[in-house]
C-alpha cells in the first residue's frame, strides 16, 4: 500500500471541513447522529491507515506497544506528529493528550460542547486503528483549550 | 517536452507561448515544493474513499451520489481558489487558453502534486479538456461490480466549477474518462458558459 505519494495538507484540511458541513447538514438537529456518521466514516479510515503504518512492523508484544503504536507512529501518520502524553489506569482506560491537535488548528475557539463534530472523525480514526490492531474500544475526545485535545480510550476487554 | 500540437493549428503561436507553458509548470513545482504543506496521500485517498461509500448507502441512486460529489467539491473550490491565489502568485488570467494552461499546471501541481494536461482546446466553443495520467483519488481504489453509473471523481468536476465560480466564471465540469472504467486516463471537459459580472461599484474602475 505504501505509495510515496503526497497531497497537499489543505486539500484533505478542506475535505475534512466539508465532511463536518454535510454531517451537520444531513443531520440537523441531531448532533449525536452528525457526531456517529463522522465517528464511522473515521473508523473506517483508520482501520485501513493503521495497515499500511503497521506493515513492516514487528509483532506487538503487549497492550500497550499496541496503544505507544498509535500514539507514535500512527498519530503521525494521521496528525503530524506525536502524542504528547500518554497515561493509563493499567484497567484499560488509556488517556491521550495531544497538545496541538492539528484538525483544530484552523477552528476558532468554540463553546466546550461544539467540538465533538470536530473531533468525531479523529475519535473513530484512533478506534478503527486500534479495532484492526485487536483493541476494540471507545474513543471520545475533550477540548480543553483548543487545539490541545485530550483523547480516552476505553477498550472493551479490560486487559492490563 | 511540451507539444506544440496542443494549442491546434488556429493560434499563432510562437515561442512566447512555449515559454509560458514552461513558466506555468515552473510555478507549479515551484509552488509544490516551495510553500505546499504536504502529507502522505494515503490518508486523504482513504477518507475520501469512505466518503464515497458512505454517500452510496446513504442515496436512494447513483445519480444522487454523484451530484453529491460534485457538490462537495463545488464547496472545496470555493474555499480552495484563496488558497490557489496566495500560494501560487497568479493574477487575472488573460484569457480562456491561459486559464486551462494555469489549471493544468499549477493548480492540479499544487494540491494533488500532479500535473494534467490540456487537450481538445477549442476557443469557438469555449471548451478544452483536462487528461490526468496520474490521478492521486483513484490509486489502489477499485470500483464494485454495482457501482452503475457512478462518478467516483466527480468531486474533481466539483472543485474547478466553485473555484472558477470563484473568479467570475461559470463552467459547466464533465467527467468524460475514468481510468477506474478501464479508460487509459482520466479526463476533465471544461466548457465556459459565461463570465460572471464582477462585483464591483459602478464608477471604480
Amino acid at each position: 500500500m505504501p505509495s510515496g505519494r503526497q497531497v497537499a495538507e489543505s486539500v484533505f484540511e478542506l475535505l475534512l471541513v466539508e465532511l463536518v458541513c454535510t454531517a451537520r447538514a444531513q443531520h440537523g438537529d441531531d448532533a449525536d447522529k452528525a457526531v456517529q456518521s463522522l465517528t464511522t466514516l473515521g473508523n473506517s479510515v483508520g482501520s485501513r491507515l493503521v495497515e499500511k503504518v503497521a506493515l513492516d512492523r514487528a509483532r506487538f508484544v503487549s497492550t500497550l506497544d499496541i496503544v505507544k503504536f498509535v500514539c507514535k507512529e500512527l498519530w503521525n501518520e494521521a496528525f503530524g506528529k506525536q502524542v504528547d502524553n500518554l497515561r493509563t489506569n493499567h484497567r484499560g482506560v488509556f488517556v491521550l493528550i495531544d497538545n496541538k491537535f492539528r484538525y483544530l488548528r484552523h477552528i476558532s475557539p468554540l463553546d466546550a460542547r461544539s467540538y465533538a463534530v470536530y473531533t468525531a472523525f479523529a475519535c473513530g480514526l484512533i478506534a478503527g486503528a486500534l479495532g484492526a490492531l485487536g483493541l476494540p474500544c471507545q474513543v471520545t475526545a475533550e477540548v480543553t483549550a483548543c487545539p490541545a485535545t485530550t483523547f480516552t480510550v476505553k477498550l472493551e476487554e479490560a486487559k492490563a | 517536452v511540451y507539444k506544440r500540437q496542443e494549442y491546434g493549428n488556429k493560434l499563432n503561436v510562437g515561442q512566447t507561448v512555449v515559454f509560458a507553458m514552461s513558466k506555468l509548470a515552473k510555478i507549479g513545482d515551484q509552488a509544490w515544493n516551495g510553500n505546499t504543506e504536504k502529507i502522505n496521500a494515503e490518508l486523504f485517498i482513504l477518507t475520501y474513499g469512505a466518503l464515497v461509500s458512505q454517500a452510496l448507502k446513504e442515496h436512494e441512486s447513483v445519480a444522487d451520489v454523484n451530484a453529491f460529489l460534485e457538490q462537495t467539491g463545488y464547496n472545496i473550490g470555493l474555499r480552495l481558489v484563496d488558497e490557489f491565489l496566495a500560494r501560487s502568485g497568479i493574477g487575472r488570467c488573460g484569457d480562456w487558453k491561459e486559464t486551462a494552461d494555469v489549471i493544468a499546471k499549477v493548480g492540479f501541481k499544487m494540491f494533488l502534486g500532479v500535473s494534467a494536461q490540456v487537450v481538445g482546446f477549442d476557443s469557438e466553443k469555449k471548451e478544452f479538456s483536462l487528461v490526468l495520467d496520474d490521478n492521486p483519488l483513484t490509486e489502489f481504489v477499485e470500483l464494485p461490480d454495482d457501482a452503475g453509473e457512478l462518478i467516483y471523481c466527480n468531486v474533481l468536476c466539483g472543485v474547478l466549477r466553485g473555484a472558477l465560480e470563484m473568479v467570475q466564471m461559470s463552467v459547466e465540469c464533465t467527467y468524460v474518462r475514468c481510468t477506474l472504467r478501464g479508460d487509459d486516463a482520466s479526463e476533465i471537459k471544461i466548457v465556459l458558459k459565461e463570465i460572471l459580472a464582477d462585483s464591483i461599484p459602478a464608477g471604480e474602475d
